[in-house]
């Protein structure tokens, strides 16, 4: 589903692909905390992802909310899989702007999804 | 009654037919387009369907069969191919013969159609037996107004353990109609305290839907016990458009703020979003979700506005004919009184005939203005054309157009449809060159040709640009030469020597194919334009291309003009083409030496002495005046005796004895029931010039 790889000792890349969904959300919850918890700049990246749903899309806004808090950076890596695109479309979570807990400016819904 | 209803479908299906060829022309364009895709299958639906009603059986089930097809590309399980454009093109035409009713029913082309159709069917579609209910009498349902809702939805946090998932719940709601969703995100917690498998999210949802609340309650129907869920009309639909609520009374009428603080911000004048985002008084999750809520409104506000607006009502167009030459009378007769009332002196009568020139003026507005039709009207007939004669040339070509809604009057729209058609023919045979002949050029191997009309203050421009191997000078030039209208020494500019080809009976043209190239073309295209007061001219490149700009007046009825006289004649200049009027002194004419020259702020200005012109006796002023007007970029006087005064002028069109008399274009009443001829100015200058070279 997933590897990981150190690109260096604080930088970890993960590497998504697979059913991104309910059905897999404890273990992708695990990575994900795992990786903040490791480095302090976290790339997500996609490869032949089948499925995504809105448990995954909260996951990555819960990350991201972690890695701001701890002053980390988490960014999506292009290209995104069309099914994520259309998963953050059709929940609704595409933003001009970033909420209010969005200190650095790096909201991740606000470029890339169309 | 029966029959009446018949002419309306008739006169609706037409309109229909128009719109279904526009969109598939450009389906073929972009064939994945559902929105064309959409297009098409309402026309075909609306066609067998009041087709079916109003007992046009037979179109209603031939067209069917098509429509059948469509179904299947709007569902995405066939592809629009250029197969299946040329059929559907086919199939537009039959329906169009079945509806005027001309000629004999050509059954065994209806049924080639409909064979080749059901060959392009996908396999699967035929096993599955595929085929649509039969023509409904009419499609009456969700006939309702369209209402917008504002539905706030948290789903219970164990949703996902239901099985039910909220973006299929979503997904749902988004077939009901206008849909747009904003996740209200904050409930959201750290990854740390995250349940991954619990739904933190809640929604706003926004959805325009004629289909009503119960509709949207059964979505619900089954999550509904455990969720928290508000659905609001936030917009009944009974509202004519405009403007919908600000940010901060959406957000208080929510509860997300409170009115006093509303007012406290308010007080600073900032941009509201940015003033509570500043706060932190709502969260920006909120401020988003309303600002959508209120994109989303006005956008169905606007929607119905212009549903709205294209309500209307059918006249047949001799009556608006009618109307317009009544309230021609009518302007003469206003004219009339009030000169009437001047003499009289009579305040009564005075305030009396200003009024009615007041309404007159309106009406006039209001008559020519319901004449006039987007150009649009004669442009989507093009595609079509430039279509099947590129193909019969072997020629790729596309057509651009640009400024559909430009508005003309609808007489001059309808003498336009033909000379525009040759100019495009003439693009296609004669600028455009084969595919191959293009690509040894280094261009594109598809040749463009632009369409664009304009408004340019009284005129529109219309411009027919193709980027093909443009005008042969040489051969116009040998060609001009050959037919004596050129000295073989003579150099004239580019613009003069093009404007040669509209002469008759010049083509330069080898062959002669069936569509151009009799030398018939450019001078009937010419004598068109000019019949509506309009000009054309042309400008051309070598290797470049083409570009031919017509101009012409808004209108034919009534101009706006200045009054002049020479001895006891009245005559009207159309003031579109007067830039000022200044005196012509004795002294003046001394000074030029026996040329017919004035200086103007420093500036030489040739004149015509429309006395002499015209063989008017008697003798000039001492102060006479010179109308300078302009055409064409370069500046010329006609000098008369007295200027009046602006006037707006009916055209009454000349009778058949008069009407080769250069320099006149028509006649008007005056106020007094004198008769004042309306010169036509670019016809004197040119004349005029004539006259120099001889």
């Amino acid at each position: 589903m997933k590897n990981k790889k150190k690109a260096s000792p604080n930088h970890e890349v993960l590497k998504f692909a697979g059913d991104l969904t309910i059905d897999n959300a404890q273990e992708l919850h695990r990575v994900l905390l795992a990786a903040l918890d490791n480095a302090t700049e976290i790339s997500l990246t996609f490869a032949e992802v089948t499925a995504v749903d809105l448990s995954f899309v909260q996951l990555l806004c819960a990350a991201h909310r972690t890695a701001v808090r701890a002053d980390k950076t988490l960014k999506l890596a292009d290209p995104r899989p069309e099914v994520l695109k259309a998963a953050v479309r059709e929940t609704g979570f595409i933003r001009e702007r970033g909420c209010n807990l969005d200190s650095q400016g790096s909201c991740l819904w606000k470029e890339g999804w169309e | 009654m029966k029959d009446k209803n018949q002419e309306a479908y008739r006169e609706e299906a037409q309109e229909l037919l128009a719109e279904l060829e526009e969109s598939l022309l450009a389906l073929e364009q972009s064939p994945e387009d559902d929105g064309l895709i959409g297009r098409v299958f309402r026309a075909l639906h609306t066609i067998k369907g009041s087709g079916a009603m109003f007992g046009f059986e037979d179109i209603a089930s031939f067209t069917h069969e098509v429509e059948t097809v469509f179904d299947l590309v709007r569902d995405g399980k066939m592809a629009v191919t250029r197969e299946l454009v040329d059929l559907s093109l086919a199939a537009r035409d039959e329906i169009r013969a079945m509806l005027d009713g001309s000629g004999p029913e050509e059954a065994p082309t209806k049924q080639e159609i409909i064979a080749a159709l059901r060959a392009l069917l996908p396999q699967a579609a035929i096993e599955a037996g595929f085929v649509l209910p039969p023509p409904p009498p009419q499609d009456n349902s969700g006939a309702g107004a369209a209402v917008t809702y504002r539905i706030r939805f948290r789903p219970a946090a164990d949703i996902f353990l239901t099985g039910a998932t909220p973006l299929h719940l979503l997904n749902e709601l988004r077939q009901l109609g206008d849909f747009n969703v904003v996740a209200q995100t904050e409930a959201i917690p750290l990854l740390a305290d995250i349940n991954p498998e619990h739904c933190h999210t809640s929604w706003d949802i926004f959805l325009t839907t004629s289909r009503g609340f119960d509709a949207i309650a059964d979505v619900f129907i089954f999550v509904a016990d455990d969720s928290e869920l508000d659905i609001q009309v936030i917009d009944d639909g009974s509202e004519a458009g405009g403007d919908y609520k600000r940010l901060g009374e959406i957000l208080v009428e929510r509860g997300d703020l409170d009115v006093d603080s509303l007012n406290r911000l308010l007080a600073q004048r900032q941009l509201i979003g940015e003033a509570l985002i500043g706060t932190g008084l709502v969260g920006g999750d909120q401020v988003h979700s309303a600002l959508v809520e209120q994109r989303h409104v006005r956008a169905a506000q606007k929607k119905r506005l212009e549903t709205e607006a294209s309500a209307s009502i059918r006249v047949p167009s001799a009556k608006l004919d009618q109307l317009v030459d009544l309230v021609g009378e009518l302007v003469t007769v206003q004219a009339r009184l009030s000169q009437t009332a001047i003499n009289f002196q009579d305040p009564q009568l005075l305030a009396i005939a200003e009024e009615v020139e007041r309404l007159t003026g309106d009406l006039r507005d209001n008559a020519l203005n319901i004449r006039m039709l987007p150009i649009g009207t004669i442009f989507s007939k093009f595609q079509r054309l430039v279509r099947d004669l590129a193909a019969e040339l072997g020629r790729d070509v596309d057509l651009i157009t640009a400024g559909a809604e430009t508005e003309l009057d609808k007489t001059v729209l309808e003498r336009l449809n033909d000379p525009l058609v040759h100019l495009l023919r003439n693009s296609i045979d004669h600028g455009i060159e084969p595919p191959e002949a293009r690509l040894q050029a280094g261009k594109p191997k598809r040749g463009r040709i632009s369409l664009t009309a304009s408004h340019s203050g009284a005129q529109v421009l219309i411009r027919v640009h193709d980027d093909g191997g443009g005008l042969d000078r040489e051969a116009i030039r040998a060609k001009a030469v050959d037919l004596g209208c050129l000295a073989p020494d003579v150099e004239i500019p580019d613009k003069e020597l093009f404007s040669l080809i509209m002469s008759p009976g010049f083509s330069t043209a080898k062959e002669i194919t069936n569509v151009s190239g009799r030398g018939v073309g450019m001078d009937v295209v010419k004598k068109a334009i000019e019949a509506l007061r309009g000009t054309i001219e042309i400008d051309s490149q070598k290797g470049a291309g083409t570009t031919i700009t017509i101009k012409l007046p808004l209108t034919l009825a009534i101009i706006e003009g200045l009054l002049v006289t020479i001895e006891n004649d009245y005559f009207v200049v159309p003031l579109s083409v007067v830039t000022e009027c200044v005196e012509l002194t004795r002294a003046d004419v001394a000074r030029a030496n026996g040329h017919k020259i004035a200086r103007v702020r420093n500036e030489i200005v040739p004149y015509i002495h429309l006395r002499e012109r015209f063989d008017i006796e008697g003798h000039p002023p001492a102060i006479e005046q010179i109308v300078i007007t302009e055409m064409n970029g370069s500046r010329v006087g006609l000098v008369v005796d007295q200027v009046i005064g602006e006037q707006q002028t009916v055209i009454k069109s000349l009778s058949r004895v008069y009407r080769s008399v250069a320099g006149i274009s028509g006649a008007t009443l005056l106020g007094d029931g004198t008769v004042a001829l309306i010169l036509d100015a670019p016809q004197l200058v040119q004349g005029q010039a004539a006259e120099l070279a001889n």
